[in-house]
């Protein structure tokens, strides 16, 4: 493998991570916080893509402040996800499961009947290529990269130095226990909701920037954010980080060694030899 | 909160209401498309086809014909066209009263159901045109694994499908005596292309291809191979194969790229596979000539954006170059009305139709066996890119293939360029 190859993989491995990542900390948030398995985090990553993609070409919006609105009005979602789908089954997992796949098949199909399955692409946040030492890289990819990283470095002092994510924590390490404390766990799990339906809408109007537009484009994208969850750890939002790097990285790797649908299975060979070694996952606790 | 939550539904429900309302810039063959309205217009248009019919002094029997597309999954952004360019079709056929068997005219209705991108699906939806609908006829399948799937159940009932593409002879060929093939396809591009390579540009000598990993290429890989090789050229390393529900394709672009080669083929595929694959090639540097098969250049060009836009070959048509045939000129107008869209998709999904229709009407009988010995009586035959002429003996077996002169275009900054009409040999 050349420099250049090298260099350009490397970039798009942490791209990847970077994707997987802002999907894979809103899925596993409320897993942790509300023990909520949403499915429909896929629809809501396709979802944020179509209205970024309106804020840009149909408003005319820049690029970047149909970013903001888009994560503003799917955050905004959150507030209604949290209080008509997941708060009146608090606690039953089954219901959710069915009220998560039903809201995917919901986005889907309105997707599909008002916008159809033309292709479509958010207009590139930024264009051009970076050069240097004869290497040549997409501007866009570094960016996705580091607005990745960013947001998982505010997501993880957030939940750490701040009450609202205190909060968030107790309620995921004990509900009744945080009710006592006199935690407003609705409250908080409102909180945790509005914030993954964020990263899903970041993660979608990135992706949506990066790759295309289409009603079924989060249906791949959510295999990668249960993998980067099970790897990481049922639990654990920091284990994310290294979860989401580890999947980018062979999903950029492995590749260049195989070919076809051998690399998914591979990828996937891999998660499994993993977590036979570590069934908790890399920062998940032993039951 | 209740009421903010109310407001957010209501904010929720309205977006794709103003996704659906927008222009549609994106893809510079479209007007303002949207579904829904050209949906509407469609219906618009049989009703009136239909109130036509009805006026005739001897009521019209339908024949209903089955359409096999992906309306969801990977494959449904190209496939949802072709189900548009038959309904199309569907309309004009109609309004010319072609069909008269036995002295019973007949309108045709595509009746269609969802492939759903996967093998089951095609399963699926070809048991239930065959079985539930009672189709005698399909028009349907592009992918080579959906074509095969569909055709476990065609063949044994004997109805006569028309396929639109194909990569190989194990999905189409002997074994598949009621399948036939309304355009050029995989194998048949690579000897214009390469063709092209040698006059255009004398200092390409290696060739790269990606290619899905389908089951195809292992059968057309050496065709290919052989093809470019008898033209002095030659592959400049292993193929390189992607799976068809990749999202990220710059580790098998970056792997395709270290062969060094000095032109990329692109063998199969969706817009929504190789305008990422152009874009990632171009922004990794490589300025080489890249050619796709047959896909619309309109949407890879809306992907790829306009700078990575260049030097990419394929063979469609430009939509609105006056060297198109008066047929597509025709097609073009009537999707303009229907759709407020223009596609090289449609013209694609309607010559099927128009190569089976004629083979009915040639054979005077809705007995799929007679319009089979009918069609492959025809040396010759119509298409909407031109005369065209049924091969395939050679090449497949089973002489059930159409095969024209392939329109050939190109991308320069984003906007499509014709060429002109490549012959294509197809023994």
């Amino acid at each position: 493998m050349d420099a250049q190859t090298l260099a350009s993989t490397g970039i798009s491995a942490l791209m990847l991570s970077a994707i997987y990542i802002l999907m894979a900390l809103g899925f596993a948030l409320l897993l942790s916080v509300m023990g909520v398995l949403n499915f429909a985090h896929s629809a809501l990553y396709m979802v944020a893509g179509y209205i970024c993609y309106e804020f840009t070409v149909g408003f005319g919006l820049s690029g970047w402040l149909s970013l903001i609105l888009t994560v503003v009005v799917m955050g905004a979602f959150g507030v209604f996800l949290e209080r008509f789908c997941f708060r009146p089954f608090f606690g039953d997992t089954n219901r959710i499961i069915v009220i998560a796949l039903a809201l995917i098949v919901i986005l889907e199909s309105l997707m599909n009947i008002l916008v159809g399955t033309a292709v479509r692409k958010v207009p590139d946040f930024i264009s051009g290529t970076i050069k240097f030492s004869g290497f040549q890289v997409s501007q866009q990819r570094i960016l996705v990269t580091f607005i990745g990283a960013a947001v998982l470095i505010a997501l993880i002092i957030l939940i750490q130095n701040t009450r609202r994510g205190q909060q968030m924590l107790a309620v995921a390490q004990d509900f009744v226990g945080a009710t006592l404390q006199g935690i407003n766990i609705y409250r908080t799990m409102a909180f945790a909701t509005v914030i993954a339906c964020a990263l899903a809408a970041l993660a979608g109007s990135l992706g949506g920037a990066v790759y295309y537009l289409n009603p079924f484009i989060g249906d791949q994208m959510l295999v990668k954010a249960i993998e980067v969850v099970i790897l990481a750890g049922i639990g654990s939002i920091s284990g994310v980080f290294a979860g989401g790097l580890i999947l980018g990285i062979i999903d950029a790797f492995l590749p260049m060694v195989l070919s076809g649908v051998a690399t998914d299975a591979t990828g996937l060979g891999i998660v499994v030899l993993i977590l036979l070694f570590r069934p908790q996952g890399l920062f998940g606790h032993e039951a | 909160m209740v009421i903010l939550g109310i407001c957010l539904v209501l904010v929720m429900l309205l977006m794709p209401v103003l996704v659906s309302c927008s222009q549609e810039v994106t893809t510079s063959s479209t007007k303002a498309a949207t579904t829904t309205q050209a949906a509407a217009a469609t219906t618009k248009a049989i009703a009136t086809t239909t109130q036509a019919a009805a006026t005739t002094t001897q009521p019209a029997q339908t024949l209903k014909i089955g359409g096999l597309v992906s309306l969801t999954g990977f494959a449904s952004a190209s496939e949802s066209l072709i189900r548009d360019g038959l309904l199309l079709f569907q309309q004009w056929y109609n309004e010319q009263n072609r069909l008269t068997i036995n002295g019973t005219k007949y309108n045709i209705e595509f009746v269609f159901e969802d492939v759903q991108s996967t093998a089951e699906g095609a399963t699926a939806a070809a048991t239930k045109l065959v079985n539930d609908t009672g189709v005698k006829f399909i028009v349907g399948g592009v992918v080579p694994f959906m074509t095969l799937a569909a055709g476990t159940v065609t063949e044994p009932a004997q109805v006569l499908r028309v396929i639109l593409y194909t990569t190989h002879s194990e999905e189409y060929g002997p074994q598949t005596p009621y399948t036939f093939i309304s355009n050029d396809a995989t194998t048949d591009f690579a000897g214009p292309d390469s063709d092209y390579l040698v006059a255009n540009f004398p200092n390409v000598k290696k060739i790269a291809v990606l290619t899905p990993d389908d089951g195809g290429p292992p059968i057309f890989m050496p065709m290919v191979q052989k093809t470019i090789e008898s033209r002095g050229l030659s592959l400049a390393g292993d193929y390189v194969l992607w799976p068809l529900d990749a999202t990220d394709f710059t580790s098998y672009v970056n792997k395709a790229l270290a062969q060094k080669p000095d032109a990329i083929f692109f063998i199969n595929g969706w817009p929504i596979h190789m305008g990422p694959m152009l874009k990632i090639a171009r922004e990794a540097g490589f300025t080489g000539p890249i050619f796709g098969c047959h896909e619309d250049p309109y949407d890879i060009a809306a992907i790829a954006g306009t700078q990575a836009s260049n030097n990419f070959y394929v063979h469609n048509i430009q939509v609105d170059s006056p060297q198109m045939t008066d047929i597509i000129k025709n097609i073009m107008s009537l999707s303009q009305a229907a759709y407020n869209k223009q596609s090289p998709t449609y013209v694609w999904g309607w010559n099927s139709a128009y190569c089976l229709m004629q083979a009915i009407e040639k054979a005077g009988s809705l007995d799929t066996t007679a319009v089979k010995t009918a069609w492959e009586g025809l040396d010759k035959i119509d298409t909407v890119y031109g005369p065209g002429v049924m091969g395939g003996l050679v090449s497949y077996g089973i002489k059930h293939n159409v095969s024209y002169a392939t329109p050939f275009c190109q991308l320069v900054d984003g906007q499509v360029k014709f060429i002109g009409f490549e012959p294509v040999s197809l023994p």
